[in-house]
């Protein structure tokens, strides 16, 4: 037995965040992950976390240009972005997370910041 | 959103920050601020010189300013190296946390920016006193973000809660708050929108937020050159030509 799908209307509305990871040596789509997942936690608290509903799209991350997207409810934008803001260093190296702008749809931010020539 | 955004606190490698000027004003540029200021600890008026040159030789699409931070040993050091300096630099940063030096630094029209009142305390470093003077002198209280990236937990939430009674205090005294990134490398900067939406999480509206780095470093830098236009007399008094109306 399998869930029905929600209707459109019923669904939650949410932003993709697109950041470029600055750092010396390029890093793994994990390392972010847990990075910002850190950051967040720290930063928001895990009530805040999960109402933020915040997941880190590795399907698109692309490690030539160390851009990333992360999917977040609308309402939590800001939230999100300043705990973004606040990683400072992945695996003991500095970076700076520097987020380059905000889609509404996948689609969107693929089109507008994604190259499919740099997979 | 409203511009142009100003970072008037960046350390380069002339002093305590790790890469150089250049290095600096390519970040910035990636990271779309529209001027910094390079704002080292300086002792005297040829170290000001010297870095002043260094900025000149770099061809920048962005604004570059030269500022002075000073971290003075006491009140009498403090008046003698802020009046040394105060005509050779666009910004006189005060290196705040001792308790004298933050109330000094509050009363003196010469200050610009009161760098992280709270360094090092148990207390925010500031009362409404202070707030007050630094409304009447226009000393704007600066918010370090360098101080949030470089604590972590207990220690951060310290540190949020005294620039949360900052801000309240200044609020409510009229003074000014800015926020700056305090950069010490090119990894402790951020992009002007992440500092408005981080100053919109601790509870500011977003057009006060936008204010701590466009309007407010804006008017200090004004300032700055209009004290040193050959028309300034004091505050409140100018020359003005036959031919000028006020």
């Amino acid at each position: 037995m399998k869930l029905n799908p929600i209707p459109p209307t019923m669904r939650e509305r949410k932003r993709y965040i697109i950041f470029d990871v600055i750092s010396e040596k390029p890093k793994k789509i994990h390392e972010v992950n847990i990075a910002i997942w850190n950051s967040i936690l720290g930063f928001l608290g895990e009530s805040e976390a999960s109402r933020a509903r915040i997941w880190l799209i590795s399907s698109i991350f692309n490690e030539k240009k160390q851009r990333a997207a992360v999917k977040v409810s609308h309402d939590h934008v800001e939230n999100v972005r300043a705990a973004i803001s606040l990683v400072r260093e992945i695996n003991g190296e500095r970076v700076t997370l520097a987020v380059i702008g905000l889609a509404g749809t996948m689609l969107g931010a693929q089109k507008k910041y994604f190259d499919p020539e740099d997979y | 959103m409203e511009g142009p955004f100003f970072d008037l606190d960046i350390q380069s490698d002339q002093s305590s920050g790790k890469n150089s000027i250049k290095e600096l004003i390519n970040m910035a540029q990636r990271l779309k601020w529209d001027a910094i200021a390079i704002s080292d600890f300086v002792l005297n008026k040829e170290d000001l010189i010297r870095i002043k040159s260094e900025i000149r030789k770099i061809d920048s699409n962005i604004d570059v300013f030269l500022g002075a931070k000073i971290k003075a040993e006491n009140v009498k050091d403090l008046e003698k190296r802020v009046k040394n300096l105060r005509e050779y630099a666009d910004i006189i940063i005060v290196h705040g946390g001792e308790l004298e030096i933050n109330r000094r630094a509050c009363e003196m029209p010469e200050v610009d920016i009161l760098a992280h009142p709270e360094l090092n305390r148990k207390d925010s470093g500031l009362d409404h006193v202070m707030a007050r003077l630094a409304h009447t002198n226009h000393v704007a209280i600066e918010i370090n973000f360098e101080n949030i990236l470089s604590t972590h937990r207990r220690m951060r939430s310290q540190v949020l809660a005294k620039y949360n009674r900052n801000i309240l205090l200044c609020q409510k005294m009229g003074a000014s708050i800015i926020c700056c990134s305090g950069a010490e490398s090119i990894y402790d900067m951020r992009s002007p929108r992440e500092y408005i939406s981080f100053l919109q999480t601790q509870g500011m509206s977003i057009d006060r937020a936008i204010e701590t780095i466009s309007k407010v470093p804006e008017s200090i830098i004004r300032r700055a050159y209009e004290v040193r236009s050959e028309s300034f007399i004091r505050p409140g008094l100018k020359r003005v030509d036959s031919g000028e109306s006020q």
